[in-house]
């Protein structure tokens, strides 16, 4: 910092920016803009900054406009909005179907990510483990009285060590599922969240039941599946738990699903872009298992039996359509 | 000059054989991938040493290269993000045919609007789109006001407020 600091100055420097850009900044304006500019060396140097901060951005107003606007509001999105919901409408807006997470505004802040293709594998102080799908994201708080695992997004397989004084809990904004000692997987899902029992048994509470139901639980034993969207709690339905967990894996087992779920799943595992049309693809019903190490095979056995066409324009973007 | 930067030099030295261990360990936890975290903790040493940070009122090394290191992840997310907005920004204005533009390109826009929104992101909604309407849509005060559905001054307020706002972020950097 000198003596002449113009600092104090950038708040009036700014205005005078914002004025000669106005579009209707009259003579007696500039001649007034000139004559501040004059009166100290200070409002000097802070105009001339202002000045080419604004000027730094002329590529993005010149011939990359086109795509700046877009660009800038898919990334900052508005303000206090569900930021994927605004994602979504914009994509709605721009007539794409995508399938895409943002999924480094969610993960990178937590305290274990697995990056998306990846698996993780990570021990708690306690001895309990947990394995980490592709893109998941958690953090772990052990101060209080509970073992908490605090699931951001994706799938977590958990394997908990024994310990009856100190209940081991994986919770989302949608709810907490409870267990003192088993094997157990949970995945959050837009506004779903699901609880696979590989052994033992798991105690699945809803966030926000709506009154007065002021706790909504149910117990689901090994084998079992739930799922609570926030208020109510589905209940406990036997799963092949195979077949279910086939992440772990490292295999993606669809049964007679819609192909637009499936390919929303396999997007989870790629780092670029799958792109496409929900009701082009409509109809389209899939059973197999597709390897999740390699999407792109998984992709390529679709296609070899489905009628579309998996396009890659860069690595960062792959197409589907129907032949 | 040269006094000053040879001290700087060996402050920095200090701080690497110090902590840079430490660092990779605690980016390796946060990325949980070695590569990205030797990268990072690269990169943070480099902004050090290209900082005007004054390394001598560092009390608790640590923290300050975990606030380095933080912001760098965010500004490498957030490059990662718009990137990818980009380019399919690209293929939904030219279409599936069009020539991607080149490497160099890219990366020279990306960069300035990873920078771009980085500053824009903490401002209020209006203040933030009266400043793009002015500066990337050329737009006249008078045609953001009816838009936003505020007074013509209290555009002029906004984009002088915006400018302000990336100045002070800018110089922080």
């Amino acid at each position: 910092m000198t003596v002449e600091d113009e600092g104090p100055f950038l708040r009036e420097a700014a205005e005078w920016i914002a004025t000669l850009h106005s579009g209707a900044v009259t003579e007696e304006e500039r001649e007034a803009c000139r004559r501040w500019r004059r009166a100290d060396v200070r409002h000097e140097r802070a105009y001339v900054r202002a000045e080419s901060l604004w000027h730094r951005l002329e590529p993005v107003s010149g011939r990359h406009r086109p795509e700046a606007g877009p660009v800038l509001g898919k990334v900052l999105g508005p303000v206090r909005r569900n930021r994927r919901a605004s994602l979504l409408a914009l994509a709605g807006l721009l007539g794409l179907g995508l399938a895409w997470w943002p999924l480094w505004s969610l993960n990178l802040t937590s305290d274990y990510h697995a990056a998306v293709g990846e698996q993780r594998q990570v021990t708690l102080p306690d001895g309990s483990s947990l394995i980490l799908n592709s893109g998941a994201a958690v953090d772990v708080d052990y101060d209080g009285d509970e073992r908490r695992v605090i699931l951001r997004d994706g799938d977590v397989h958990a394997t908990v060590a024994p310990d009856p004084d100190r209940p081991f809990v994986v919770a989302t904004g949608l709810g907490s599922a409870r267990a003192l000692g088993t094997r157990y997987t949970v995945s959050l899902r837009d506004r779903n969240m699901a609880v696979v029992v590989t052994e033992s048994s798991v105690q699945l509470c809803a966030a926000a039941p709506p009154p007065p139901a002021r706790h909504a639980c149910v117990d689901a034993h090994a084998g079992q599946r739930t799922a609570t969207d926030g208020k109510s709690i589905k209940s406990p339905r036997g799963v092949d738990v195979r077949l279910a967990t086939a992440w772990l894996d490292r295999r993606l087992v669809a049964d007679d699903q819609p192909l637009t779920t499936v390919l929303e799943e396999l997007a989870r595992y790629r780092s670029g872009l799958l792109r496409f049309d929900d009701l082009e693809l409509a109809g389209l019903r899939v059973s197999g298992v597709f390897p999740l190490d390699d999407t792109d095979q998984a992709l390529a056995l679709l296609a070899d039996y489905l009628p579309i066409q998996v396009t890659n324009y860069t690595r960062w973007l792959t197409v589907i359509g129907r032949r | 000059m040269g006094a000053t930067s040879y001290l700087k030099r060996d402050l920095v030295a200090v701080l690497y054989s110090d902590h840079h261990g430490w660092l990779l360990g605690w980016l390796r936890k946060k990325l949980g991938c070695s590569q990205h975290a030797a990268d990072m903790a690269h990169d943070t040493f480099v902004r050090v040493l290209t900082s005007s940070s004054d390394l001598q009122g560092v009390r608790e090394p640590r923290a300050f290269l975990t606030t380095i290191a933080g912001r760098l992840i965010i500004d490498d997310a957030r490059r990662k993000k718009v990137e990818q907005a980009y380019l399919e920004t690209w293929m939904a204005l030219y279409g599936d045919c069009a020539a991607a533009p080149s490497s160099e390109e890219l990366a020279t826009v990306v960069e300035l609007l990873t920078e771009v929104a980085g500053w824009l992101e903490s401002l209020p909604e209006k203040p933030r789109q009266a400043f793009i309407m002015s500066r990337l849509d050329g737009l006249s005060h008078a045609e953001i006001a009816e838009r936003l559905g505020v007074s013509v001054s209290m555009v002029k307020k906004y984009v002088a407020q915006a400018l302000l706002h990336c100045l002070a972020l800018n110089e922080t950097d």
